[in-house]
């Protein structure tokens, strides 16, 4: 009997060290992007799941129950509805009008404009929102089938929120602006100065790559510089205030906190696929492609 | 009187549960916890350090020794914190497997039970080593040193939630040998 016992206890330790082995061993080869990448599809479809079960992603109820209906239960729903269709509309209003604020700024102090604010997006619904060890993120209800792009904008009423990271059919990931591994290159509004930024521990974003001389205003408009071409010129990120280290940056997203955030298409830097030179080496000359030629994906 | 007697029902029902139906209610309660977890910022409106359910899991099944089905439950569960927290697949596993066997190697190595003190601290030393664990994992894994009061916060919140948990996460009493199992 006691042996029988050392046995399957020992078949047990064994057991647990194999699991144990395999789960580090799985850690560990994720390590490699390429494995990391193929591990996508399933981490998309996962979202995809969450966003169902969370029951955002499903249809409003149409018929509600006889008990739902006696209670009134159905005419609350039904304005719940019509009010977070208005919240949306006006959240997209609103960060309209802030872009467009922002913009005549920028016309009256320089006389030219500096960029395009992006028009166009979705408004998703925040499902889930980690702020874990690992990664700060979130996870919206819309995705590919919504029209939202691999790499789209995140943006709520406070500015930039992130990008996202992992796009499902019905769901995005967005990685947040105050992750430590989300960088930014952004511009002071009235200093001009240059830097990146990226999300430190205590949720305040630290500035890299600053020039030695120059220095912020305190409490100045940080914006995004648009350089690297992965964010468009002119998005509030935060406001500049200063530190024992030097500067920080308070993101002005974490001061809003809707429970929406909209996913606009990500700037697109045009290959030269995109914007093919056609030579006549005949004649020498460039042959542009005329106004009937279609252009490049905007 | 009547809850009384019901709650005492409920006891008596739940003493006669086998650890097969008592790791299904585990795992449930510990997804539900996990669940639960996901919408508390946007559904509550508040940034409340949530419970890491899943080494609450891993304390209470190892109370009563190794076996292979707490395991396999470890594992499943480890997977669904994995896709949540956008963490690398494996690493929640890795965790709770961890603090698993080293509760269960701290019951077979010492005598916890009959000491009320050690008893009671037990959990807290397997809790903290969970933790640490998962601020290793988490800092390997991002490439930089994740913040610790977060963890701190979440550790105690664990702690307070293990309290809860620890009757609905017990296996039940070791049956033979000092080692346990299932």
């Amino acid at each position: 009997m006691a042996r029988r016992n050392r046995t399957s206890m020992r078949l047990r330790r064994l057991a647990f060290a194999a699991v144990f082995v395999v789960a580090v061993l799985a850690v560990i080869v994720q390590t490699a992007p390429g494995v990391s990448q193929s591990l996508m599809p399933l981490r998309t479809q996962a979202g995809d799941l969450l966003v169902t079960t969370n029951g955002t992603a499903r249809e409003p109820r149409q018929n509600p129950s006889l008990w739902a209906r006696l209670m009134g239960q159905g005419e609350k729903e039904r304005q719940i509805r019509e009010l977070e269709a208005r919240v949306q509309e006006l959240s997209r209003y609103e960060a309209a009008a802030r872009s467009m604020a922002a913009r005549l700024e920028a016309y009256e102090s320089l006389l030219s404009a500096l960029g395009e604010p992006p028009a166009r997006g979705i408004t998703a619904r925040v499902v889930s929102e980690n702020g874990g060890p690992f990664s700060k993120s979130l996870l919206a209800n819309a995705g590919a089938a919504q029209g939202v792009e691999p790499d789209a904008i995140a943006l709520n009423e406070g500015g930039i929120v992130g990008r996202v990271t992992h796009l499902g059919e019905r769901s995005a990931r967005v990685l947040l602006v105050t992750d430590f591994n989300s960088r930014i290159s952004i511009l002071g509004e009235t200093s001009g100065v240059r830097a990146i930024v990226f999300g430190d521990r205590d949720g305040l974003g630290t500035l890299s790559d600053l020039p030695e001389d120059d220095a912020f205003r305190p409490g100045e408009r940080i914006l995004t510089s648009g350089e690297g071409g992965v964010f468009p010129h002119g998005l509030m990120v935060g406001r500049a205030i200063p530190s024992d280290d030097g500067w920080r940056v308070a993101f002005t997203m974490a001061e809003t906190r809707g429970g929406f955030v909209q996913l606009v298409p990500p700037v697109r830097i045009p290959t030269p696929e995109d914007e093919p030179v056609l030579m006549d080496l005949a004649a020498g000359d460039d042959l542009r492609p005329d106004e009937t030629t279609p252009g490049p994906p905007q | 009187m009547n809850r009384r007697r019901q709650e005492s029902n409920l006891a008596r029902i739940w003493r006669r549960t086998g650890p097969t139906t008592r790791l299904i209610v585990g795992s449930v309660l510990v997804a539900l916890v996990w669940w639960v977890g996901l919408r508390s910022d946007s559904a509550l409106g508040t940034s409340l350090p949530w419970p890491l359910a899943l080494l609450c899991a891993a304390v209470g099944w190892g109370r009563v020794g190794l076996a292979i089905r707490p395991m396999a439950a470890l594992l499943a569960l480890g997977l669904l914190y994995d896709i949540s927290a956008a963490a690398p697949l494996g690493s929640h596993a890795i965790i709770a497997l961890a603090t698993y066997g080293f509760h269960a190697a701290m019951g077979s190595a010492l005598d916890f039970d009959r000491d009320p003190i050690l008893s009671s601290i037990r959990p807290i030393i397997s809790l903290a080593l969970g933790f640490g664990l998962l601020w290793f994992v988490a800092s390997s894994a991002s490439g930089h040193a994740a913040a610790v009061w977060p963890m701190i916060a979440s550790f105690l919140t664990t702690s307070a939630a293990y309290l809860v948990l620890k009757a609905p996460l017990n296996l039940g009493e070791r049956p033979v040998s000092a080692s346990g199992g299932m």
